[in-house]
């Protein structure tokens, strides 16, 4: 059940994705999004969708894995295609009652979903190949490029953020099985009861979660950390060939965007 | 009626690759009235087990009766189970949640739909099992006491749903010696009156003295399940697979490695100094 939860999850493989630089690949992340909603015709989709499978191909990630991922959001992805299929103006090609599906809504309710799915698939592929600790490595280097002072603290928050996610999962459902022993229920009832039930669960779980960072702090300072000054690193990213030639495909990708609205 | 599991086997995440066998096999029978121990390397697969006992976990195959009723069955009736079945997680501290102990004790009772009379009934008999019964613990909030009065009063919120069998799963982790040594005197307690215990245990010395059965466990199969006294005369065997025997016990063989004759299945202090002192006066009527 909880188990199923796949974000910030790698997946360890011997690909041109993943040994690229986490910086390469974050850079490249932006420029895929740029392109992704510059896109407004169906033959930019057909671009977009092959430069995708592309990439899914060249990394050795299973279709299914990452189909998986996107599972959970199907839910606002159809509200969104929902949405704009019945809400949108335009020369009606169906309609019951007050409920009409327009040519436009149609259309413009697919591109949506389209879109939806292509950003969660491409920002999951980078956490499926990318190590938590290579991609904050890269992000801080990024933000640092950007002159955020804080590039380090916000680096490493979301280090620790990403390698708790497991720990929190595994401990909540330690603390249901507990409340369940007691004979709690957290599957039937109404709403309300079913929200009053979740009380048992989250007020252990905000307390061992504060007790955790306690000691994580603790454990931190001990060893001496004072942020990211004077810091240096066991393993330094490099740019490399396969590097440039990313780049030089994203830029190629986008240009093809840009014809395919412009041109 | 006992608890019975009938070709127990348990995988993790069947069908990924993240699979693990965790139980395999397990045949197993707890009557009521018994003090069971259950002893094994951690990863052995003892807090597996026993969360089939009272249907937190399914058996991917076999089957598991409690009181005649199978888990698994569709129909199972899980609440009544859980109901007859209380577990104790380690580190049960942890569960607390409620604004006073008095309430959070009342958590289980309640979720019986029993009535406020009844359930401050229960509350108030399950605080004077764990011996913090004075008025002062009822509107205390459970997260300004010690270490050992948390835990009794999670232990407390198990035993206010007056189950027939009670599983402690390392009840005694982390505890200062006295705290432990309270514990594990309110355990014998409940067993003597009449409650049927598992206690799920590293230490051998307090496995050793508490309870009459001992199964043992060892990834995820049963390796021994006999009277207490004869499973720490597999000695050896015990110690590959990373168990200890009770330190009297460890002595006893030690002295008879020694030369000295005296038995082995000793495993109290008192019966060890009766053992020693019958060997010293063989060995001066020999001289």
């Amino acid at each position: 059940m909880l188990k199923d939860i796949t974000i910030g999850q790698y997946i360890p493989r011997d690909s041109v994705i993943h040994k690229l630089d986490p910086r390469t690949k974050i850079i490249c992340l932006v420029l895929y999004m740029i392109g992704l909603f510059l896109v407004n015709n169906a033959l930019g989709y057909v671009v977009v969708t092959i430069f995708t499978l592309g990439i899914i191909y060249l990394s050795h990630i299973s279709l299914i894995t990452i189909l998986k991922g996107i599972k959970p959001l199907m839910i606002i992805i159809l509200l969104t295609l929902g949405l704009h299929v019945f809400m949108t103006e335009g020369e009606i090609i169906w309609q019951w009652g007050f409920l009409k599906i327009t040519w436009q809504g149609l259309r413009q309710g697919l591109f949506m979903a389209l879109r939806l799915i292509y950003l969660v698939t491409i920002t999951s592929l980078l956490t499926l190949t990318t190590t938590p600790i290579a991609l904050t490595d890269g992000l801080e280097k990024i933000l640092r490029r950007l002159f955020i002072p804080i590039a380090h603290e916000l680096a490493m928050m979301m280090t620790i953020a990403l390698r708790f996610i497991p720990t929190l999962i595994e401990e909540t459902e330690k603390i249901m099985k507990a409340q369940m022993a007691r004979g709690a229920d957290f599957e039937s009832g109404g709403l309300l009861s079913r929200a009053k039930s979740l009380i048992p669960l989250l007020v252990p779980l905000f307390l061992s979660s504060f007790r955790r960072a306690d000691e994580l702090a603790l454990a931190m300072e001990a060893r001496c950390y004072r942020g990211g000054k004077n810091r240096t690193r066991m393993t330094q990213l490099m740019i490399g060939y396969s590097d440039y030639f990313a780049f030089v495909m994203l830029v190629f990708f986008l240009v093809v965007t840009i014809l395919s609205r412009y041109g | 009626m006992p608890i019975i599991l009938e070709e127990v086997n348990y995988i993790y995440q069947p069908g990924s690759p993240h699979e693990v066998k965790a139980l395999e096999n397990i045949n197993l029978v707890i009557n009521e009235g018994e003090f069971v121990g259950l002893i094994g390397h951690t990863g052995s697969g003892k807090s597996t087990l026993v969360q089939h006992f009272n249907g937190l976990l399914k058996p991917t195959t076999g089957k598991v009766i409690v009181d005649g009723c199978e888990i698994s069955a569709r129909k199972a009736n899980l609440k009544e189970i859980r109901k007859k079945v209380g577990l104790v997680f380690q580190y049960p501290e942890h569960q607390l949640f409620e604004e006073t102990v008095f309430e959070d004790i009342a958590f289980g009772p309640k979720n019986l739909g029993l009535s406020s009379k009844q359930v401050e009934q229960r509350v108030k008999k399950a605080l004077k099992m764990v011996h913090l019964d004075d008025e002062k613990y009822y509107s205390a909030s459970p997260f300004t006491l010690s270490g050992g009065e948390k835990r009794r009063v999670a232990i407390a919120g198990v035993l206010a749903i007056e189950p027939k069998y009670l599983i402690l799963d390392e009840p005694t982790a982390g505890l200062d010696p006295r705290g432990r040594d309270e514990i594990l005197k309110q355990v014998q307690e409940l067993h003597e009156q009449g409650m049927t215990v598992i206690l799920v245990s590293h230490s051998m010395d307090d496995v050793a003295r508490l309870t009459q059965r001992l199964v043992v466990m060892h990834e995820g199969t049963i390796v021994f399940d006999e009277e207490t006294r004869k499973v720490f005369a597999h000695y050896e065997r015990l110690q590959e697979m990373g168990l200890d025997i009770p330190t009297v016990t460890k002595l006893m063989f030690r002295l008879k490695h020694k030369g000295w004759s005296v038995r082995q299945d000793v495993l109290t202090v008192e019966e060890a100094q009766q053992e020693i002192l019958q060997a010293l006066k063989e060995e001066k009527t020999h001289a």
